[in-house]
């Protein structure tokens, strides 16, 4: 068997898994790339001085995963034949198993340092960013420290005159070693970790990690727990689009919709505030089920609250995308084509306001989605104006989930205790964040205590989406650019 | 001939024109403030501002040259003396044949050494903004010439005092002048003071920025200088654009002066409800934009041609 298929949140036993060999391991992946899976999660698991590399492949059409694994033994030379040299999905988790592990990618096309690069020049590996030269390009650095108060970043650009030729981004800031931090720790010590991944996807970090363990325990939590999770995790999407709308609308310099857009969010953040206690939604989701319930009089004022949050938000709406001097901004800036979108493997909302299918409430439905499902929509033209529509479009469809929801809250228990986790355990979560897909690895060793976590943010496939939509358009967009994907740092750099 | 004028009140004018600058960008920002829903800082903040910088170091870049500790002052002093050429109250401070050339081409002067002084450092991000502000100002310069050179070759006089002095209301041509003078003026201001929707003065993006990004090395008092010169340049060309009204010619000191204030300030409200309802251009339309406002300046002299 050089494959295995696997559910999302099944609890596999790693011991009795087999190993296939080095070559067989590239050539059953490669085959599977090559048929249309997607990457979705790559990493070494450490066994004593061996690395074992795992990687987790979307089965299109099919909601499960596809597996492979093989073994890089300390005494052999720990590298390989890259993927990437003609699967570009692969680039940056190649670049990310290398800097982990050690183990090098052969005809790497652009091994570059993910989160260490000041490690790297340590270590005398200096790494030169890719430049253009000519009589009138220029270099334009841009961070890591910025004019506002945003995360740190560098962005290096080839300009000519005001067209970037091409951009390179290079983040690591604010690499804080959360995989490293998260085993040995006490339960409630790795929710507050999982939840500072990104500090804008508290919600979504928090239930992919939860879901995770509670899969490891063999614990499924009940229907009531579940819907609130959903609630929680469509509360966390409509407030985070409304601030990049507002973003957007700041960065054109559009000083109404900048305002509004913000005065409605801070509606919908309250709310998440008098549900749980923290407007972004902090200590809400635990493992077992939720902390804090809806009673009626929460779930009335919720429907009160998102019903006002409707009214005002059509209404700024429609002078957002009605006038044309915003138009004018967002309609053809910042392209990113499906097929470079399909290349690069960009998910989440990036990838569908490219015309790219990519939900993984949809694809991979979870928790509360696998009873009421949300329509996964796409847009199609890829530009600055695709994805802000896209976000006021989504926006418009959770709330109508929320609605749902509210309507139809099964009188359960909202949280269990659950038992001891499995030994030598594995398990993939996958959720859909507001940016796209979150997904965590968990592994257990044989005390059935968290051994490895393996995490990626949805910012982790879509930077390079950045780099891709600023190509070719004036230097003085990219700020536009970067808002309307509005990527974490943080989660990024974890 | 230079004239100088006798008359104490348009120098007392000029003085205090030069001191109530901070607080015309006071209330554009406090006017934009509650028109997007917020209270907004008082219209005194640009004042607190400027102190604030008063009292702080002046850092400079080891890149830094001479320029760069020059330029502030440089801009200030040509901004502050380009206020004395107009008309403030009855008579300009300072007066003769050909002082619009002066007017263009002493703000020029102090553009230069600001463009200079954002070059000094050599960071990539202000020597991007200096090539922004330069190119742009190839397009802004009609649009002076052309509006206050049509009313020149109107009234056949070459000074503002003059040019101010012929227009009357009485005369329907002068009407259509007048609200031509007044649009492409507008525009300008937009354009040489930075304003929405060619530049968006409250931005912190560098990339994006075009007069801020100039200026992002100073610091401390340079910063202070800059900034005031930003304020008095920007009443300055709305002043310019109130005056082209005549008020004071036509209503008399008293009368005329509330007129010029009332105009002011509904020059502030435009400015402000244009950087609230609408969006920034992108900056290859910037010079489309400038371009529409010299044909506007332009037209001014076909009405006239035609009309004779």
């Amino acid at each position: 068997m050089s494959r295995r298929a696997m559910r999302i949140l099944e609890s596999v036993d790693y011991e009795r898994e087999p190993s296939l060999s080095v070559d067989e391991w590239l050539s059953s992946t490669r085959q599977l790339l090559i048929e249309g899976a997607r990457p979705v999660c790559v990493f070494g698991q450490r066994i004593n001085e061996d690395n074992r590399v795992w990687i987790a492949l979307t089965r299109p059409g099919t909601g499960a995963l596809w597996l492979t694994n093989t073994m890089f033994a300390a005494e052999r030379r720990q590298s390989y034949a890259a993927f990437s040299y003609d699967i570009a999905c692969m680039n940056y988790f190649e670049c990310e198993l290398y800097e982990e592990t050690g183990i090098e990618p052969d005809r790497h096309s652009w091994l570059r340092p993910v989160r260490t690069a000041e490690a790297w020049r340590r270590d005398g590996k200096p790494y030169d960013f890719y430049q253009v030269r000519g009589d009138e390009v220029h270099e334009v650095g841009v961070g890591p420290v910025h004019a506002g108060i945003i995360e740190p970043g560098h962005f290096r650009f080839q300009c000519h005159g005001e067209e970037v030729l091409h951009l390179e981004i290079q983040l690591g800031y604010q690499h804080r070693g959360i995989e490293k931090l998260l085993p040995g720790r006490h339960q409630a010590q790795q929710l507050v970790l999982v939840e500072s991944i990104a500090g804008d996807s508290v919600i979504a970090h928090a239930t992919a990690f939860c879901s995770a363990i509670e899969a490891l325990a063999g614990f499924t939590p009940s229907l009531r727990a579940q819907a609130v999770r959903g609630i929680a995790a469509e509360l966390e999407r409509i407030a985070m689009h409304l601030s990049t709308l507002s973003g957007i609308a700041t960065d054109i310099g559009f000083a109404l919709p900048a305002a509004a857009f913000g005065g409605v969010r801070t509606a919908v953040i309250n709310l998440t505030a008098r549900i749980c206690g923290s407007r972004f939604g902090r200590g809400w989701i635990i493992p077992g089920g939720v902390r804090f319930d809806l009673d009626r009089e929460l779930t009335e004022n919720a429907r009160r609250v998102l019903a006002g949050v409707l009214k005002e938000f059509s209404e700024i709406e429609a002078l957002f995308f009605h006038a044309s001097s915003s138009l004018a901004r967002l309609e053809e800036t910042g392209t990113v084509t499906s097929e470079q979108a399909h290349a690069a493997g960009l998910v989440g909302l990036a990838a569908r306001a490219s015309g790219v299918a990519r939900d993984v409430r949809t694809e991979f439905p979870y928790g509360i989605y696998r009873y009421s499902s949300i329509p996964s929509l796409t847009l199609d033209s890829g530009d600055v104006y695709a994805r802000a529509k896209l976000r006021s479009l989504e926006i418009r469809s959770s709330i109508q989930f929320i609605f749902e929801q509210l309507e139809n809250l099964p009188a359960l228990k909202p949280k269990g205790s659950i038992g001891p986790l499995a030994k030598n355990a594995f398990t993939i979560s996958l959720v859909e964040g507001h940016r796209g897909e979150v997904v965590h690895a968990v592994l257990t060793n044989s005390d059935g205590r968290l051994a490895q976590v393996k995490i990626k943010d949805p910012s982790f496939h879509n930077w390079h989406g950045l780099a891709l939509a600023v190509r070719e358009n004036g230097i003085s967009d990219f700020p536009l650019c970067n808002k309307s994907f509005d990527l974490s740092y943080a989660g990024h750099d974890l | 001939m230079v004239k100088f004028s006798s008359d104490p009140v348009s120098w007392l004018a000029c003085a205090l024109f030069v001191l109530c600058a901070p607080l015309f960008v006071g209330i554009v920002n406090k006017l934009k403030a509650r028109l997007t829903g917020r209270l907004g800082p008082t219209i005194f903040q640009p004042y607190y501002e400027l102190f604030r910088l008063a009292r702080k170091e002046t850092v400079y870049s080891t890149d830094a040259g001479f320029i760069s500790r020059v330029a502030p002052g440089l801009l200030l002093s040509t901004v502050v003396f380009t206020s004395l050429l107009l008309p403030l109250g009855r008579t300009a401070a300072i007066s003769f044949p050909g002082d619009i050339i002066l007017f263009a081409y002493l703000l020029a002067l102090g553009r230069f050494f600001q463009i200079l002084a954002a070059l000094d450092v050599a960071s990539s991000f202000e020597g991007m903004g200096a090539s922004r502000e330069a190119r742009f100002a190839v397009f802004a310069e009609p649009i002076f010439f052309f509006t206050i050179g049509s009313l020149a070759i109107i009234t056949r006089h070459y000074s503002f005092e003059a040019i101010f002095a012929e227009i009357s209301w009485r005369d329907p041509l002068f009407v259509v002048f007048v609200s031509v003078g007044l649009l492409s003026l507008f525009f300008l201001t937009t354009a040489e003071c930075s304003r929405m929707p060619v530049d968006d003065p409250n931005t912190h993006l560098e990339l994006t920025m075009i007069h801020e990004v100039m200026i992002l090395d100073a610091s401390g008092s340079d910063l202070m200088l800059y900034q005031y010169a930003a304020s008095l340049k920007l009443v300055l060309y709305c002043a310019l654009a109130t005056l082209i009204l005549n008020p004071f010619g036509v209503f008399g000191p008293v009368v005329g002066f509330v007129i010029f204030l009332t105009t002011l300030v509904l020059l502030a409200v435009a400015l402000a409800l244009i950087e609230t309802v609408m969006a920034r251009f992108r900056l290859p339309l910037v010079p489309q934009f400038l371009l529409f406002a010299t044909a506007i300046g332009i037209l001014n002299i076909l009405v006239f041609t035609f009309s004779h």
